[in-house]
């Protein structure tokens, strides 16, 4: 169970007293007017990320937030054009920490949380897509690192 | 895979004293006598503050004598020994796998305190003992004193043993002291853990413990600041010894007397430290209760009586010896850690089969787990730098994990370790309260499905968003890291200090000028020497460095590190440093990149002796410099003094940094190093960088920085890491968790 109860399968939400204000899980729950789409740069070329991220401000970047979503570890290319983004790791990485996490339960909720913080209104991908990505995430396998 | 033990020790491993002390002896007696043990370390809810393991137990694992053993271990024991009855007040908060033919409790504490309260609930120890290991509880008081203060009806599944456990000496380690006959001014002395309840009452205490300096001399280890609490002025013939776990037989061998009195509202059990004062033979003074423990090895009496006792021996000198003598006769006769076996041996089972004796046979491996480092962006990479360093010193059993705010997360990930990004609410352009909604439930998320062993957080602000994860993982240990130095407006922090289970502070090399809001809270914290990513004997040599940045011989190497700027313009300062390192010819300027400075800081290079590099860690090279002109901030400051290398430092004075002006302060009054400040000094980089390029300057600086004493920090949060990894919580009550 989480800690604000926010995936629909968790059943309704308690009651909140009504001297505390309900929490809701989005990064502008308190900025309604602040939209977000969501463009996955998954198994891109570090290179065709600056591209990318020219091409899609210059198409959403006036109407919404665009929030990418890499597993390149180049953060710096966001940085350097004030780019916002969230980062999972690769494929390599996954089969690398296998042993250490189940990838595909653990992916396949951080994906939903990322909806719900964002709550986007497009998902755009650039590269592998989110459900290929996601329906390739190793379970977790014996350890054999001792 | 199971496990056999002869002997498995139950213990909270973070007892200072006597407790430890005794279970160290039993379990190197153990293991002499071919036994194989394992020692399960528990946290009890007697130590709220950040105790490491006790070094003797941390020695005996290190050594091999005894196997650590994890709570997931499936094992039989032939006897299970849960060493104070305390730790086991509160059920486990996981389930255990062990079994054992037969456990015991051994009772290092009376039921009731000298005022009476009670120190434990008798009916819970058994109860959870028996539910937790599934057998019958023996209960095994150290002293006639605890066993009078049992209930004559005993709880349901318990047995009292006829024999009491009493403490154990190893006498090998505690020589009788050199015959000396007492003579004015005798030396009076006592030692114990520094707790003013084991001291004397105000009005009592100069009876036991005279002022008159011309006849007494009082010399107490393990006694502090403390006193001057309880009693106001300590009398100028008292000499206090801070604490210590090590030289105890040595202090002992400078006294004449050991007198001890306690407060009446302590209960003393057994007292260890006054066995290890008869073993070395001293003539021990001591109320008339503790006859009962020590019979005619010591002598009795008010503290009123003290200096009458005391002339009396002076007096008679054979009397003196004769009373020394019967005090080791005294331990070799009834507390001689070789009747351990034998005592073993009445109480366990004859085994079905036999475990296989000490260094024969595999033991299985200990279960791999996950350590979560966690840490906040900072501007650099801090925080970040530190966690590695910790990481790198983890034994193998254990796997780091790193979620990070920090943009060089690809530090950690190039050393092989999975990492996780959450980016901090600025760079997102959000609410805090709505991002710390989120990042409670993207953390909870992570650790939900790492599970891991411990949580492990650097940073100076606690975000409400981490708070709240953890506080859905009580189980979990959470140590936060913070360095000293903080701003006053970093106070608010402080209060998140319970939220964790241990802070540790690493040390400070300006600690003298540190009187921000940490300063008054070090006897909370765990205190480690200073942390390095790499040991300074770690870096390459000067030649291997400087042929990998070629970097030709003969010329002059200056690094210049002055941080990404994100936060603290320092491009006029940079310049007019450049331009004065560049104005001589033999002269490099090597610029030191951060990995995540922003492509528009703008990096241009000044000439052809200019040269711009991305380094990390940058320190591994800095063999090759001869100078450096950097920021002060905590990683960077102790590596260039550490690593002795002559420095400019430059302090970034933003108002969310620590206080690296006093650093820099500290080095130049020390002559350690020199200071420049961005907004004071501009006018002046000529000079500073004539000082910094004089080689007499530099070998002055030089040889001062070498001078200092230093371990790495890094070690023993490593340490204190692992020792808690595998650690069994009884310190809360899951019975009222509740829901969550």
């Amino acid at each position: 169970m989480g800690i604000f109860g926010w995936l629909p399968h968790r059943g309704p939400k308690p009651a909140t007293p009504d001297d505390a204000p309900e929490q809701t899980l989005a990064i502008y729950a308190s900025q309604p007017a602040q939209t977000a789409i969501i463009v996955t740069l998954i198994g891109i070329e570090a290179e065709q990320i600056d591209e990318i991220i020219d091409v899609t401000a210059r198409r959403f970047g006036k109407k919404h937030k665009i929030v990418y979503l890499t597993d390149s570890l180049d953060f710096m290319r966001f940085r350097d054009r004030n780019a916002i983004f969230e980062y999972l790791p690769s494929a390599l990485e996954q089969k690398l920490h296998a042993a250490e996490i189940c990838w595909n339960a653990y992916l396949a909720r951080r994906w939903r949380l990322l909806l719900s913080k964002w709550q986007p209104v497009h998902v755009i991908s650039y590269g592998r897509n989110i459900d290929a990505f996601l329906a390739a995430a190793p379970p977790m396998t014996v350890r054999t690192d001792r | 895979m199971s496990a056999a033990l002869d002997v498995l020790f139950v213990a909270d491993v973070r007892f200072e004293g006597g407790t430890s002390t005794a279970l160290a002896v039993e379990i190197r007696t153990a293991a002499r006598a071919g036994l194989r043990t394992g020692l399960l370390a528990i946290k009890g809810p007697l130590l709220g503050l950040p105790f490491p393991m006790h070094p003797d137990l941390r020695r005996l694992i290190d050594e091999g004598l005894t196997e650590r053993i994890d709570p997931d271990m499936r094992l039989h024991a032939r006897l299970v020994l849960i060493h104070h009855p305390t730790i086991i007040e509160n059920r486990p908060t996981r389930p255990l796998s062990i079994t054992s033919d037969k456990l015991l409790v051994v009772l290092h504490h009376p039921m009731y305190d000298g005022c009476g309260r009670r120190q434990y609930d008798l009916d819970r120890v058994v109860a959870h003992a028996c539910d937790a290991f599934g057998s019958d509880v023996f209960l095994a008081p150290v002293s006639a004193v605890v066993r009078d203060s049992l209930p004559q009806r005993l709880p349901p599944y318990a047995h009292m043993l006829e024999e009491d456990w009493g403490n154990l000496i190893d006498l090998d380690d505690w020589a009788a002291k050199p015959a000396r006959q007492p003579a004015y001014p005798v030396v009076i002395g006592r030692h114990s853990r520094p707790d003013p309840l084991k001291w004397p009452t105000a009005e009592e205490v100069l009876l036991a413990y005279p002022a008159d300096g011309a006849r007494f001399r009082v010399r107490a280890l393990g006694a502090d600041a403390f006193l001057a609490e309880k009693y106001g002025t300590i009398p100028p013939n008292w000499e206090l010894v801070p604490f210590t776990w090590d030289d105890v037989p040595a202090f002992l061998g400078t006294l004449d007397f050991y007198v001890y009195f306690h407060d009446p509202a302590w209960s003393e059990a057994f007292g260890r430290t006054i066995l290890e004062a008869l073993a070395t033979g001293l003539v021990v003074i001591l109320p008339p209760h503790f006859a009962l423990l020590f019979g005619k090895a010591a002598v009795y009496g008010e503290p009123a009586d003290v200096e009458r006792l005391i002339d009396g021996f002076v007096r008679d000198p054979e009397r003196y010896r004769s009373q020394s003598e019967q005090a080791r006769r005294f331990v070799e006769n009834n507390h001689d850690a070789a009747i351990y076996a034998d005592r073993l041996a009445r109480i366990m089972a004859a085994p079905d089969k036999a475990v296989a004796p000490q260094g024969g046979g595999l033991f299985p491996a200990l279960p791999q787990r996950n350590v979560l480092f966690a840490s906040s962006n900072g501007i650099g990479v801090g925080h970040l730098a530190q966690q590695l360093a910790v990481a790198q010193r983890l034994p193998p059993g254990l796997t780091p994990v790193f979620a990070t705010m920090s943009y060089s997360m690809k530090a950690a990930v190039q050393q092989g370790y999975q990492a996780h990004f959450l980016p901090h609410h600025r760079i997102l352009d959000a609410d805090p309260e709505d991002w710390n909604t989120c990042l409670a439930e993207e953390l909870f998320e992570l650790i939900a499905h790492l599970r891991p062993a411990v949580f492990a957080y650097d940073a100076t602000a606690v975000f409400e968003g981490v708070t709240r994860a953890l506080g859905a993982f009580p189980d979990i240990f959470k140590i936060w890291v913070r360095r000293p130095l903080w701003r006053e407006s970093h106070r608010v922090f402080l209060d998140f200090s319970d939220r964790f289970d241990a802070v540790i502070e690493p040390g400070e090399l300006a600690e003298t000028f540190d009187h921000g809001p940490t300063a008054a809270c070090r006897k909370e914290t765990f205190l480690v020497p200073s942390v390095l990513h790499l040991d300074p004997a770690e870096r390459m040599a000067r030649q291997s460095a400087r042929a990998a940045l070629d970097l030709p011989e003969g010329m002059t190497v200056v690094a210049v590190q002055l941080g990404s700027g994100a936060n603290f313009d320092m491009r006029d300062l940079r310049n007019a440093l450049l331009a004065e390192v560049l104005r001589r010819p033999d002269t490099i300027a090597l610029e030191i990149r951060s990995p995540i400075t922003p492509e528009a800081a703008g990096l241009e290079r000044l000439g052809e002796r200019h040269r711009v590099v991305e380094l990390f860690p940058s320190f591994r090279f800095s063999n090759a410099f001869d100078a450096a002109i950097t920021a002060a901030g905590y990683n960077t400051f102790h590596e260039q003094v550490l690593g002795a290398i002559p420095t400019l430092f430059v302090p970034n004075e933003a108002d969310e940094m620590d206080l690296q002006a006093s650093r820099a302060r500290w080095a130049e009054l020390t002559g350690r190093g020199w200071l420049m400040r961005r907004d004071y000094d501009l006018g002046f980089a000529a000079a500073h960088v004539e000082r910094l390029l004089d080689p007499v300057e530099r070998e002055n600086v030089v040889r001062r920085c070498r001078s200092i004493a230093w371990t790495n920090g890094a070690r023993d949060i490593a340490r204190y890491v692992e020792d808690h990894a595998r650690i069994v919580r009884t310190d809360w009550d899951i019975t009222k968790l509740g829901s969550l």
